[in-house]
């Protein structure tokens, strides 16, 4: 078991000095998921767990069917969009392209700006007033503007050596073992995607972000990725980061190019 | 004399727990704060440091030493997966 261990340590020590290339990084993604989860197409993934659980499928597809328990608060984000004065900020006052465009590699200050941060930063300068990161106005109002590009692709664009170093730094977190339980996102998301732990299926990290924010149940509530990045390190007794920090933005920059391709879509629930 | 030097005994074994305890509480404390600089930080370290104080404080110095070697236990194992953590990918 340790010399499999040594093993692993050292195959993947080095495939991750490897480039940081989003294309040749997404085709093995791809092809790992392809590979463990054979019936299941492309553009299935957006689905997350539902795309792999046949048991809550059916739940999940009557849920859509009815009136969502998110839709109100999506309506209420959409009012608030233009009640605080978002749409005179020129990063969000096109939202579908706005969904599209983040997050994006800002070369002038060096980090990845997040759909999230935008909006927090357009809210403080047309109210004076500072906004949340992970649940209530924040994710209503994302979650509507995200609802303008469904059916649009996300699209992560990696060029500039700058954007390659934070999508690097943001690929070694997924894939960093921490927390108590020694464990990674991929351990869950990737490796063992499809298969059960505890009470839960696993969702496949290719499509998490297609339906972000997220109406959970657990929550009765939608929340941001970022919240549920803090869930997910809570679980691995890992210390969560505070969202919109520069390691959950670099997180979020790679675990969104994962998703390239794949259609943006407004079917927020999960469990 | 006898309880002179009883006294001068006790005191230095006491001062001796307290020594120790400063330094097993120091050392869990420095290993944390350097886990949390690069965001490697375990979930409960921070409260077991915190609870460890409290059960000093109580005197329950036994207890106290226990738990302050386990949060220091936790932030050298945090350490050890920072370091591999810089090169981490995919294993396919
Ligand atoms: C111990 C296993 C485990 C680990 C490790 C783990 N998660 Fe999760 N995660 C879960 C479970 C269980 C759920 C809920 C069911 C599901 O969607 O997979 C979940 C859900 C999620 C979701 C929501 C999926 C959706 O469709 O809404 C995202 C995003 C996510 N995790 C990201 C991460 C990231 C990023 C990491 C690493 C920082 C991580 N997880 C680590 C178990 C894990």
């Amino acid at each position: 078991m340790k010399k499999l261990i040594t093993a692993a340590v050292g195959l993947s020590f080095l495939v991750g000095v490897a480039s940081a290339d989003v294309a040749s990084d997404q085709k093995a993604f791809i092809n790992h998921f392809k590979t463990i989860l054979p019936k299941v197409e492309f553009a299935e993934f957006s689905n997350g767990v539902y795309a792999v659980d046949e048991g809550s499928r059916e739940q999940f597809e009557e849920i859509l069917d009815g009136i969502p328990p998110y839709e109100g608060a999506v309506e209420k984000g959409g009012k608030e969009y233009l009640k605080f004065g978002l749409n005179k900020c020129a990063s969000l006052a096109d939202p579908a392209a706005a969904r599209i465009k983040h997050p994006y590699f800002d070369e002038a200050s060096q980090q990845v700006v997040t759909l999230e941060s935008a909006i927090k930063k357009c809210y403080a300068k047309q109210t004076g007033k500072k906004l949340g990161s992970k649940k209530g106005k924040i994710a209503r109002i994302s979650a509507w503007i995200s609802d303008q590009a469904v059916g649009k692709k996300i699209n992560v664009i990696v060029k500039s050596a700058g954007a390659k170093a934070a999508y690097a730094k943001g690929k070694a977190t997924f894939y960093a073992k921490r927390g108590q339980f020694n464990m990674s996102c991929a351990d869950c998301h990737v490796y063992n995607a499809g298969k059960k732990a505890r009470a839960d299926i696993l969702s496949p990290a290719l499509g998490h972000t297609t339906h972000v924010p997220m109406y959970r149940a657990k929550w009765a509530g939608l929340g941001t990725l970022h919240r549920r990045y803090g869930g997910c390190y809570k679980n691995m007794r890992a210390k969560p980061l505070k969202a919109q920090t520069e390691a959950y933005r670099n997180l979020e920059f790679f675990h969104q190019a994962m998703s390239n391709g794949l259609e943006i879509t407004d079917a927020r629930y999960r469990k | 004399m006898k309880k002179i030097l009883i006294i001068a005994l006790s005191v230095f074994a006491l001062s001796v727990q307290a020594d120790s305890f400063k330094s097993a509480i120091k050392a869990a404390e420095t290993g944390y704060k350097a886990n949390l600089a690069v965001n490697m930080a375990w979930r409960d370290t921070g409260k077991m440091i915190k609870q460890a104080k409290k059960l000093y404080a109580a005197g329950k110095t036994d207890a106290a030493m226990a738990l302050a070697h386990k949060a220091h236990t936790q932030t050298v194992n945090a350490t050890k997966q920072t370091a591999l953590a810089k090169n981490a990918g995919p294993l396919f």
